[in-house]
């Protein structure tokens, strides 16, 4: 099934590609379990000339015989004010998961992509702000600090994460790396979420 | 068979990995050329040295127009990659030929170039894009061709404390169509001869070899005379000459024909 989804980012294009991939995964792959899929993200391949990159996650059901892989290419654009993500997902799904109809697939993905950015963006926002002098990654000269998100549902820094997160923080990067390969980490945990997880576990429940 | 005993090192950095590399020792990646000549006791080097935990040795990337692939990218990431598959098509049309699915898994493109097994496929192509090999070692760091990488069968001019860190391969000319064919008793089995080519509008074309030198070659007499406009079948057999014996030589000229028939496809 190929699904596409647009999504905006309330983040300067730099940072939010600086966030996509400054995450390094410790044996290549970010892995979790997640609504009963144990799932990995591998990131394949990065195009730094047209800021476009590739994951494939895969996830088994781990009660169950639910498979499934997905191929996703996020291309961003953008300027120092937001950035917008086309997400093109090329997604394959074995046992019960394979039921599920591609309307229902599109809504769940749009949906998880939805919840995505907002958290992408509040810890982007937060991440700005209590650390003032650490030195930036590549990131651009100036940035406006996004006005604080609305919604409070998502957590700061250092939230309980529904999985356990098989990743260590690496010491050797600096607080807001730290912070910001919190948000890529999570942001991929979510991407397994959504496609193994979410998508395959709740809506198949929620609609029988 | 089980191995000779050996040493095992698991290095988590360059650097260190590095350091334990030397005469005795051999770089471990993905294991799948490796590991069975270690059980058949081909190959009983003292210690082996992991590369699986040494972080950031694998990457695709594309930057300035140029691929940088990281020695340890294993080769089912080669062929799921869109980015390989839109702007390199002779990678993403050469890795299914690599051993098996289950292989490719796990196999690495580093390893498939350093081992040099001479009917290793993934070598071939690279020589057909004009791949650059980046080496390191404690000493330093060099940058070869695939020309001066190859020596010969299971022979390339990596010194013993050197390790293949990344290989570069440059943008592919504007409209070039490219193709991957090879010759194996059964599919996955080590092929006994191939072609991998590129050919685009103006003044292009790169034929590299499988099976007719023991090491991936240029077929650079054939490569001219497709530039000048000769026909497909003058073209094979002046690749064929690169073949060692009539069997192979028809099967290189029969590869080369079809190679440039696909890609004109």
């Amino acid at each position: 099934v190929r699904l596409t989804s647009e999504l905006a980012v309330d983040a300067p294009l730099e940072r939010t590609w600086a966030a996509l991939l400054e995450a390094d995964p410790p044996g290549g792959a970010w892995r979790g379990i997640l609504n009963g899929y144990a799932g990995s993200v591998h990131l394949d391949d990065v195009d730094e000339d047209e800021r476009a990159a590739g994951f494939y996650a895969q996830g088994r059901e781990l009660r169950g015989d639910g498979l499934a892989s997905a191929r996703v290419t996020a291309r961003l654009a953008g300027d120092a004010a937001s950035t917008r993500v086309l997400v093109e997902t090329d997604l394959h799904l074995a046992g019960r998961a394979a039921e599920l109809d591609r309307d229902a697939l599109q809504e769940a993905t749009d949906t998880l992509l939805s919840r995505l950015v907002s958290q992408l963006e509040h810890t982007l926002a937060a991440s700005s702000e209590p650390r003032s002098p650490a030195p930036e990654p590549p990131a651009p000269p100036a940035e406006p600090p996004p006005a604080e998100p609305p919604a409070p549902p998502a957590e700061p820094s250092t939230p309980p994460e529904p999985s356990p997160p098989a990743v260590a923080p690496s010491s050797r990067k600096l607080d807001l790396l730290v912070a910001v390969d919190k948000v890529a980490e999570r942001a991929l945990l979510l991407v397994v979420g959504a496609f193994l997880g979410l998508l395959l576990g709740r809506s198949i429940w929620g609609r029988r | 068979m089980k191995p000779a005993p050996f040493e095992y090192a698991a290095p988590e950095s360059l650097d260190e990995a590095l350091v334990l590399l030397d005469e005795d020792s051999r770089p471990l990646a993905g294991g799948q050329s490796l590991i069975p000549l270690l059980n058949f006791r081909l190959a009983r080097p003292g210690r082996l040295v992991d590369l699986n935990r040494v972080a950031g040795l694998s990457y695709l990337r594309r930057r300035e127009a140029v691929l940088h692939i990281g020695a340890l990218t294993r080769q089912a990431t080669l062929e799921r990659s869109r980015l390989v598959a839109e702007r390199w098509p002779l990678l993403a049309q050469t890795v299914p030929f690599v051993g098996h699915p289950q292989v490719r898994s796990r196999g690495t493109v580093g390893g498939s170039v350093a081992f040099a097994e001479p009917s290793a496929e993934l070598p071939v192509a690279l020589a057909a894009l004009d791949a650059r090999f980046h080496l390191r070692s404690s000493r330093g760091s060099r940058t070869l061709s695939a020309d001066e990488l190859f020596v010969g069968p299971l022979m390339t001019a990596l010194e013993p404390d050197e390790l293949l860190v990344e290989i570069e391969v440059p943008p592919q000319p504007e409209g070039a169509r490219s193709a991957f064919v090879e010759y194996a008793e059964t599919h996955g089995d080590f092929a006994i001869a191939g072609a991998a080519v590129v050919v685009a509008p103006g003044d292009h074309a790169a034929i590299a070899l499988l099976g007719a030198a023991g090491k991936p070659v240029r077929a650079d007499a054939a490569e001219r005379a497709f530039v000048e406009g000769a026909e497909t079948a003058r073209v094979a057999e002046l690749a064929a000459e690169h073949a060692p014996d009539g069997h192979r030589r028809a099967l290189v000229a029969a590869l080369v024909r079809e190679a440039l028939e696909r890609a004109a496809a």
